[in-house]
């Protein structure tokens, strides 16, 4: 299994690795170095990718990823984070761990190329799993833009493998039927849906192994914010760095602005401003689902794995959605009134304190968002999940499809 | 939006970019990115072309020509003349 990016790309890859060990497979998750304590606690064979300090540097680079404007852009991205000789690394992992017959390669939907280059090598089954409707909308761009950016790297890749060059990019890049949703059906319901025959899982988050924070506890900072008399208003853009500049700034002074205190999280603490107002808390990481519950409201960037999480807790959001999914998610909750959420030309601390106050104020959200999830079960979409996959390990690969 | 001829394609690209972004462009020269476009927008406003152009626009040709309005609008009336290439089946 491989997958890229920051915890909201990881970690659902981690739990459905878990639910597979349940059914009595052997994952093996390929990834960044960081996530390797998550694989372990989850009792899931890891296999890192890069060193945590190229990660670091890689996450540096990520704001880049937001300014893709072209295939050279996208091309410039992947040679300076060598990411050709990522793909290499994990085309290596998986040759060596293949069993024939008794592999199915699973990739993160837009970023595993390796998967697909693997899958050719090695005659082996696989299948991607999207982890936000926007990567199935946008997918004839991102096989354009790695096709015109990367397509020339990426035969010689295959070269070095014996590999003849790829001939057909849209047969290449979406194995028919073989793409795993992990989002339920009324999210998919309120945007543009996803292409017929898609299967879809339910939000598959991991925060139910408790892999959230260092400790799972609330660190001393934070908990005294949570003792006081009015619950705080949680500001968080992920783990990650792909943000837009003034999302941090104008989010801590819409909450300040607001009177009331507010705890900043995030691990790149100079994405902050600096001083921090007064009121304000950072900290590098919370366990989300322990804390969220006791938060009056979550201003985030918009991905996925945030939005439903605040939705399970019935924590009123707000998302300033910049770039990537984000504003797709937001508007597909906005339009089931479960979000308010703001494009950057309309970020204004006015604008944005004025929509925190009517999210704290928002009595109803608890149960639009309790009867939302209703049937969400996070155990039973990992499950549902990892049958899916399995049944195509199952089977006949050349024509299966995820059921 | 300035110099645009009316119920041109100009004018017409202009008031797609307007709704699917939330900005409308004030000069033919503007940028669909330069204007907080991104991929989401891009596939809306292809389905949008595809509708009210009867043509689908090629990605190699749009990213070519620069995504200006004006840049754009040349683009889809090469396509509406039969100019303009296809994208499927490609190598990679």
């Amino acid at each position: 299994m491989v997958t890229h990016g920051t915890t909201g790309d990881v970690l659902p890859f981690v739990r459905l690795a878990a639910a597979l060990r349940d059914r009595g497979h052997e994952p093996l998750l390929i990834t960044h170095r960081p996530y390797a304590a998550h694989a372990r606690r989850a009792g899931v064979e890891f296999a890192p990718i890069d060193t945590a300090a190229a990660y670091a540097e890689h996450l540096s680079r990520t704001p880049d990823l937001l300014r893709v404007r072209s295939p050279a852009d996208l091309r410039a991205f992947y040679d300076q984070s060598h990411l050709f000789e990522q793909l290499r690394v994990e085309c290596d992992v998986m040759a060596r761990a293949h069993r024939p017959g008794d592999t199915l390669l699973v990739g993160r939907h837009g970023s595993a190329l390796s998967v697909l280059i693997a899958a050719d090598l090695l005659g082996a089954p696989a299948a991607l799993v999207a982890l936000s409707p926007s990567q199935l909308i946008t997918s004839a761009i991102t096989e354009f833009l790695i096709g015109a950016g990367l397509g020339a790297e990426i035969s010689r890749v295959r070269a070095g493998y014996g590999l003849d060059p790829v001939t057909d990019r849209s047969g290449w890049f979406g194995p028919g039927g073989r793409t795993l949703a992990l989002w339920p059906e009324w999210f998919d319901a309120a945007g543009p849906p996803a292409p017929p025959g898609t299967r879809m899982a339910g939000f598959v988050d991991g925060d139910e192994l408790g892999f959230r924070g260092p400790t799972g506890r609330i660190p001393d900072a934070g908990r005294a914010l949570f003792a006081g008399p009015e619950p705080p208003v949680l500001v968080t853009g992920g783990t990650g760095r792909a943000l837009h500049d003034e999302f941090y700034p104008v989010a801590v002074a819409a909450a300040a602005e607001l009177g009331r205190p507010a705890l900043v999280v995030t691990p790149h603490r100079p994405l902050l401003p600096d001083p921090l107002p007064d009121g304000v808390t950072w900290l590098p990481a919370v366990p989300f689902a322990q804390v969220l519950p006791r938060c009056a409201a979550i201003v985030h960037h918009g991905g996925i794995g945030t939005a439903a999480r605040a939705l399970r807790a019935g924590t009123p959001q707000v998302i300033l959605a910049h770039g990537l999914d984000r504003a797709d998610n937001a508007s597909r909750l906005a339009g089931l009134r479960l979000a308010r959420w703001a494009p950057p030309r309309d970020w204004t601390t006015s604008g944005i304190a004025a929509l925190i106050g009517q999210a704290v104020a928002d009595v109803g959200y608890w149960d639009r968002a309790m009867t939302a999830c209703a049937a969400d079960d996070p155990e039973r979409a990992a499950r549902t999940a990892a049958g899916a996959l399995e049944n195509l390990l199952a089977s006949d690969a050349a024509e299966e499809v995820l059921r | 939006m300035a110099n645009p001829n009316p119920n041109s394609t100009e004018e017409l690209i202009g008031q797609m970019w307007g709704q699917i972004i939330g900005v409308k462009p004030t000069s033919v020269d503007d940028n669909f990115f330069d204007l907080g476009g991104y991929s989401i927008h891009l596939v809306e406003f292809l389905q949008e072309v595809l509708s009210v152009f009867d043509v689908e626009l090629d990605l190699v040709d749009l990213f070519a020509a620069g995504f200006t309005v004006a840049e754009t609008a040349k683009t889809i009336d090469r396509a509406r003349s039969g100019q303009g290439a296809v994208s499927s089946g490609r190598p990679l």
